[in-house]
């Protein structure tokens, strides 16, 4: 009795051990560039990974007023909500489409949306780079708007469509019956059901929009329209060895997502899995 | 675009699909509208996909058939030859070679120690919840920001892991980790795995949440040995988050970008150590710095195109394989 009663504890023991040591792995580096973020220049060579001297915001405020991440911070957030909103709204409508109805060539067409997934945005972008530069939008930060809009379809009808196309047809056919139109029995009652869906989608473009680097990087060259991860790293050329200022705005660009996931981590991890239901 | 209420969407977007907005692709007949009501919910996303992801697919293998720097008129068309010196190019089969390299060292490690980590995680404890949180948390931050973490952990001068090493006495294990052609693709690995560990233990704890409890119980009870009710029972009926896992990774690795441009530059260094495909197609369309500025925008298409076709056939071929075990070994 008190042998099995000790090995358990034993088991215990070493579990939390393992699992700390995962954590710490993760963890330490993150705690490292906040630290980080409060250093000066001299502090990095002084005391690499130990306490910086005082907790006071000088690199955030630099940052602030001088790096350009105040603008950056606008523009992320107003390309992450209109990427969000557009994709989610053309994923949506499509989606129902593509789940209630049965005509022919339904499959083919969720395919050629679901498709885009493997479509390497190396490889889009460039036509879509020349597009952009002979109708003159290159460069601004609606640019980056359009795309995105257009980029979050391909997850949005996959994981949407999967969504859709288990709800029931009862529910459908009462509301017709009663006299309802197709897109109000879309709006009001099937748009309502898929909340949880919604949510991941909504969740799995947003973060992957929030922290894009590549597509603004090529799209976007003016500094006041740059989003955080591209003004992040247009600056890191700029200020090399400034890196309390660096550590700074990496700090502030990811301190909205993990301030979201830490409130809703349940909710993030279901969303960010969701594309990787079987579809 | 934009509507002005905001919060009716559909509402909003419907007129747009209205006939008129011609974008030419699958277009009904006018008169059938009515009997399609389908087409009214699909054709938004459709236009707009057609415009900017459909139409410029087709003509990226279009412009991959000329010899074009992307500046400038369009050169003349040499038909497939971009693809025939693609096959000789040392920096793309370089590239290549790195891409996939990446992609074996992470399906090693997801089903290694992210396996491992996710059945650990597998069992009821209040803490289970915040592992399983912490572990996670890496992939909901940016490539940029991870990369940059990393660029700070790795410095000679500034970073962490050389200072620490050197101070608890292991100073002839430091290394010049980011500029030492033999480390520098090894670190790739670590960052790659460090950011995207947790989405494996996430999917694979899913998997595992599956098989019944009561089935490994009777196995145990019917005098099986652990191993034996995992090899028999418990991997079996992984096969699907095993699908989803190696599915997601390679599409994900194959198009990388953002982290190891933070890492390694636009040419890979240390002296193309850390040249992936992703970055390399960058580098050919718009250079690979501001001392060599050519460009090749039709031949980083030829890239593009060959990388596409490839993720595609091996996606589709990864999806029908891995589909077919799950089905035979449950």
């Amino acid at each position: 009795m008190s042998a099995k009663h000790g090995r358990r504890l034993l088991g215990g023991i070493v579990w939390h051990g393992v699992m700390l040591i995962v954590c710490a792995f993760v963890l330490i580096p993150i705690v490292m560039v906040v630290l980080g973020s409060f250093k000066t220049v001299d502090q990095f060579f002084d005391r690499p990974y130990g306490l910086p001297e005082s907790f006071d915001f000088f690199n955030y405020r630099k940052a602030w007023d001088e790096a350009n991440i105040q603008s950056s911070l606008r523009n992320s957030v107003i390309a992450t909500v209109c990427g969000v909103f557009f994709s989610t709204v053309f994923a949506c409508l499509a989606s129902y489409g593509l789940a209630r109805f049965r005509f022919r060539g339904r499959l083919g067409l969720r395919l050629l949306f679901v498709g885009g997934l493997v479509v390497p945005v190396q490889l889009i972008i460039l036509p879509i780079f020349i597009m952009f530069r002979q109708i003159g939008l290159l460069g601004s930060l609606w640019s980056l708007i359009v795309v995105y809009s257009v980029f979050g379809i391909p997850l949005g009808v996959l994981v949407l469509t999967g969504f859709f196309g288990v709800l029931p047809k009862d529910l459908e056919d009462a509301a017709r019956i009663d006299g309802a139109s197709h897109l109000e029995v879309f709006w009001r009652i099937m748009l309502p059901l898929t909340r949880p869906a919604l949510a991941a989608v909504v969740i799995l473009n947003g973060v992957w929009m929030w922290n894009d680097f590549f597509l603004g990087f090529i799209l976007i060259n003016d500094p006041d329209q740059m989003t955080l991860p591209v003004g992040i790293m247009a600056f890191r050329g700029t200020y090399s060895t400034e890196w309390g200022l660096i550590f700074a705005s990496v700090t502030i660009s990811v301190l909205p997502v993990v301030g979201a996931y830490l409130l809703l981590s349940r909710q993030f991890i279901a969303g960010l899995t969701a594309g990787s239901v079987k579809g | 675009m934009r509507s002005p209420g905001g919060n009716s969407p559909s509402r909003a977007a419907l007129p747009s699909a209205l006939p008129g907005d011609s974008a030419g692709l699958h277009q009904p007949k006018r008169r059938s509208w009515e009997r399609r009501p389908h087409l009214w919910f699909i054709l938004p996303a459709l236009v707009a996909y057609g415009i900017l992801f459909i139409y410029p697919t087709i003509r990226s293998f279009y412009l991959s058939l000329f010899d074009w720097t992307g500046i400038g008129p369009i050169g003349k068309m040499v038909w497939l030859a971009n693809f025939k010196e693609l096959l000789h190019d040392e920096r793309f089969r370089k590239a290549a070679w790195n891409s996939t390299k990446l992609f074996a060292v992470i399906f090693v490690l997801q089903n290694t120690v992210s396996l491992g980590l996710a059945m650990m995680l597998n069992r009821r404890s209040p803490m289970t919840h915040v592992y399983r949180a912490i572990i996670f948390l890496p992939v909901v931050m940016s490539a940029v920001a991870t990369g940059i973490i990393w660029v700070l952990m790795l410095d000679p001068i500034i970073g962490i892991v050389n200072p620490v090493l050197r101070d608890i006495g292991l100073g002839s294990l430091q290394q010049e980790w980011q500029a030492d052609p033999k480390w520098a693709m090894k670190t790739v690995y670590l960052v790659q795995f460090w950011q995207w560990n947790g989405m494996a233990v996430v999917l694979y704890l899913a998997g595992l949440q599956n098989v019944p409890e009561d089935l490994r119980h009777a196995a145990l009870i019917d005098g099986a040995k652990r191993w034996q009710v995992f090899r028999d029972v418990t991997f079996p009926m992984l096969a699907p988050a095993f699908t989803i896992v190696t599915a997601l990774s390679f599409i994900l690795i194959f198009r990388a970008f953002d982290l190891i441009y933070v890492l390694g530059g636009s040419t890979g260094a240390p002296d193309g150590a850390t040249l992936v495909i992703g970055v390399l197609i960058y580098g050919e369309a718009f250079g690979t710095s501001s001392f060599n500025a050519a460009t090749r925008m039709s031949y980083a298409m030829a890239e593009g195109v060959t990388l596409f076709v490839f993720l595609a056939g091996m996606s589709g071929l990864l999806i029908r394989v891995l589909g077919r075990r799950e089905e035979a070994l449950q």
